[in-house]
């Protein structure tokens, strides 16, 4: 296993500019020919927040645990959010999309999945930005712990990376993937405390939110940017959500790899 | 990265298997099946192909559709897996598979080319400088900075081989792709391919065009339902696939004499013992089976026979004696068509006329030679004709049409243009005609046309009208575009000083 992480080590330090480049075509390809441009690529996230913070804010008039802001509560978790479920999908369509790479060039498809991994980071950062002005016109200043951030990501960028291999390569057998994955994540969404609090189920039933790994990476974005809380607070959650996610890396990777050889046969 | 007294490529019992499938329900049911039932058909796309590329060499990769090539050089490019075997590269692969295959018609030449070189490794530093080479290559001005989806088909062929020959790589790939382009940026690809050659880096070309394996290869694979039927020089090597491209391809067993069968096979005759059973020819190297023999032609193969028979003094009936194929075809009365078994028959040909006569066979001959695909410029061929008639024709007219491959009528007469009396003819009477013609063409593909018709009333009343039946292809004699036919030409010169110099 490790000799397999060191080749595709090497493959990605070969590989790192094409990588790049092909993030950077696929970014441009996809605002190309709009005037809005990358402003594109948060308008729709945007959207999404603004309903829902009409409907839990205004509507329901929810408030986030210990009298934290709404907005603020829900937006530090629909960032992560937001940008897993960008690189899943991404992800399970990204060998398709680039076919003619898979079957014309002779082009590491491993990379692909974090080529989409480095394109919905554009539209995280912008995100990232709005969402820190939002919390500096609340009061919320940040302290020494905002730089968990990288850390936060860090665990959002493996977590999709292990799942979009495996959607990526299992999607060109069957294309039923990329169908269900849209209900599958509508699904998480809910089961994963974005909107809700983690207080608002009984405490016997709490211990199980370990085993959502999107939990961990919510609670380290609210923990980095809202609560100024290390993110070592919690050793069982933090050892599960990195036992999970290298297992899912681990899996993916190999399914990938196996799979791999037949791209080229179906595509 | 190269190691020098490798070969460049090493190809070894390369198999590959595709799995066809009726539905795409079948694939999920077969990777879902608890005890692993298959749902698909297999389809061997490649069978046990092994060869070596040597450094710096240019190989050909000869082949009909579907013959296996694509697949083939998809495995040496690493796009694709083998079944089993392997394929071991030495060197930076730059593959041609589809010519622009990687270009994103939203992006310029300039963005593409970059992208292209980047996917190849290059260096920012190189990328810069070969920028500039690609540019110049492609030679499209300011479309270069265009979108591709801008350009024209032939801007589009200029930019992406300019961007995949210009990254510098060990080894290139070409697919079929020097097809294209006008005159001029062909012939500067074929330069650059010459450069290339030069600069002893190896080249795999896969090609219809017999004429580029013979100006570029230095060794040529010749593929065939998914197996190397033959590899060797590039002469050799297209003679064969000449042979499959006219002929059917397949094994044909036209008789038995004493212990031996006698086979003819892509034009070669050959004769098997009958202990050896059923052969396959396309898994079998004939010469290499004991106690076969091998022939240019029946006449060959039965002397041979006879010989080897003599030698080993067992005496064996020889039914057929020595006669010549041209006997052969005076005497027989084929039941039904037989001009579809000849070598240089065009299956593609269009058939016509009210059948009142029909052509049941036809003969090329060269100078001993029966039925070529391949005749020289000024060589002098007959053709027979072998015509049934079922009615009586009062006046028959036999006549002939060459033309080129594109279509153009080149010559074309008939015994009524020629004034050559035709005795009338009755029902059920067999006819052998034949014309004997000069060949004043230049090299390249022609087809014949015959036709046999009944004149009536100052008409003719066509009968068996076969259009495009001969394929037969004149070997180029010299080399550039020399239009159709040949003329008899002599060279002067008058020195202008008025001192004639007369070389004739």
């Amino acid at each position: 296993m490790i000799q397999n992480i060191k080749i595709f080590a090497q493959k990605m330090f070969i590989y790192r500019r094409v990588v790049f480049s092909l993030a950077v075509r696929i970014f441009q390809s996809r605002y190309i020919g709009t005037g809005g441009g990358i402003l594109w690529s948060i308008v729709q996230p945007l959207a999404t927040v603004f309903v829902f913070w009409i409907v839990f804010s205004i509507g329901f008039k929810a408030q986030g645990p210990n009298g934290v802001p709404f907005v603020l509560y829900y937006m530090t978790a629909f960032l992560p959010w937001h940008f897993v479920s960008e690189v899943l999908n991404a992800s399970t369509n990204t060998v398709i999309a680039n076919r003619h790479l898979v079957k014309k060039m002779v082009f590491p498809t491993e990379t692909l999945p974090i080529v989409e991994i480095l394109v919905a980071t554009v539209g995280h950062l912008i995100l990232l930005a709005f969402t820190t002005l939002l919390l500096f016109i609340h009061g919320v200043v940040p302290g020494w712990t905002s730089l968990q951030i990288v850390y936060a990501y860090l665990c959002a960028v493996v977590l999709s990376l292990g799942l979009g291999w495996f959607l990526a390569a299992t999607n060109v057998f069957h294309r039923d993937i990329s169908q269900s994955l849209v209900t599958l994540l509508n699904f998480w969404f809910w089961i994963t405390p974005v909107v809700w609090s983690v207080d608002m189920i009984p405490e016997k039933w709490r211990p199980l939110m370990m085993f959502n790994p999107m939990f961990h990476v919510v609670e380290s974005y609210r923990n980095a940017l809202l609560y100024s809380l290390p993110i070592w607070g919690d050793t069982s959650q933090l050892l599960i959500f990195w036992l999970m996610v290298i297992s899912f890396g681990v899996g993916g990777a190999y399914v990938f790899r196996r799979l791999k050889p037949d791209f080229a046969d179906v595509l | 990265m190269i190691k020098i007294n490798e070969p460049a490529i090493m190809v070894r019992n390369v198999n590959k298997k595709y799995r066809l499938f009726e539905s795409a329900r079948d694939r999920l049911k077969e990777a879902l099946h608890p005890f692993s039932k298959r749902y698909h058909k297999e389809f061997w796309a490649l069978q046990e192909v092994s060869f070596e590329v040597p450094l710096g060499q240019t190989i050909g990769i000869l082949g009909r559709n579907g013959s296996g090539k694509s697949t083939l050089l998809q495995i040496i490019a690493g796009i694709m897996q083998p079944t089993n075997g392997e394929v071991i590269v030495n060197g930076r692969i730059s593959a041609l598979l589809e010519l622009g295959a990687g270009f994103n018609p939203d992006f310029t030449g300039r963005e593409n080319s970059i992208f292209q070189a980047e996917v190849v490794g290059l260096s920012p530093k190189e990328i810069n400088r070969k920028l500039q080479e690609i540019e110049k290559f492609a030679d499209i001005g300011e479309f270069f900075d265009q979108p591709v989806k801008t350009y024209s088909s032939g801007m589009f062929v200029r930019v992406a081989f300019a961007a995949a020959i210009n990254v510098d790589p060990d080894i290139l790939i070409i697919d079929e792709a020097l097809s294209v382009g006008d005159a001029k940026f062909q012939n500067k690809c074929f330069q650059k391919l010459h450069e290339f050659k030069k600069k002893s880096k190896t080249l795999i070309l896969v090609t219809h065009d017999i004429e580029t394996v013979a100006r570029l290869c230095d060794f040529a694979v010749l593929l065939e339902h998914g197996r190397v039927v033959k590899k060797g020089k590039p002469n050799e090597v297209t003679n064969v696939y000449f042979d499959i491209l006219f002929g059917d391809g397949g094994t044909k067993l036209i008789t038995s004499i004493g212990d031996y069968n006698i086979w003819v096979f892509r034009g070669t005759y050959y004769a098997l013992p009958k202990a050896l059973g059923e052969v396959n020819p396309y898994a079998t190297d004939y010469s290499s089976l004991e106690g076969v023999l091998i022939g240019k032609s029946m006449v060959e193969i039965e002397s041979l026979l006879w010989k080897s028979v003599k030698r080993k003094s067992i005496p064996v009936m020889i039914p057929h004696g020595l006669k010549s194929e041209l006997e052969i075809f005076l005497e027989a009365i084929p039941k039904n068509d037989n001009c579809i078994n000849r070598r240089s028959y065009n299956k593609n040909e269009y058939r016509a006329g009210d059948k009142r006569a029909e052509i049941l066979d036809y003969l090329v001959i060269r100078d001993g030679d029966y039925d070529p695909v391949e005749i020289n410029t000024w060589d002098n061929i007959k053709i027979y004709i072998k015509i049934v008639f079922r009615q009586p024709f009062q006046f028959p007219v036999y006549g002939f049409i060459i033309k080129t491959i594109d279509g153009i009528k080149i010559f074309g007469t008939n015994t009524w243009l020629d004034k050559f009396d035709t005795p009338p003819v009755s029902e059920d009477e067999v006819v052998i005609f034949c014309y004997q013609i000069k060949v004043s063409l230049t090299g390249g593909d022609f087809f014949v046309t015959l036709a046999i018709a009944n004149r009536v009333e100052n008409q003719f009343v066509l009968a068996d009208h076969r259009t495009d039946i001969i394929h037969i292809r004149v070997k180029l004699g010299k080399e550039g575009d020399n239009g159709f036919i040949e003329m008899d030409t002599k060279n002067q010169i008058i020195s202008k000083t008025g001192k004639v110099v007369l070389p004739c």
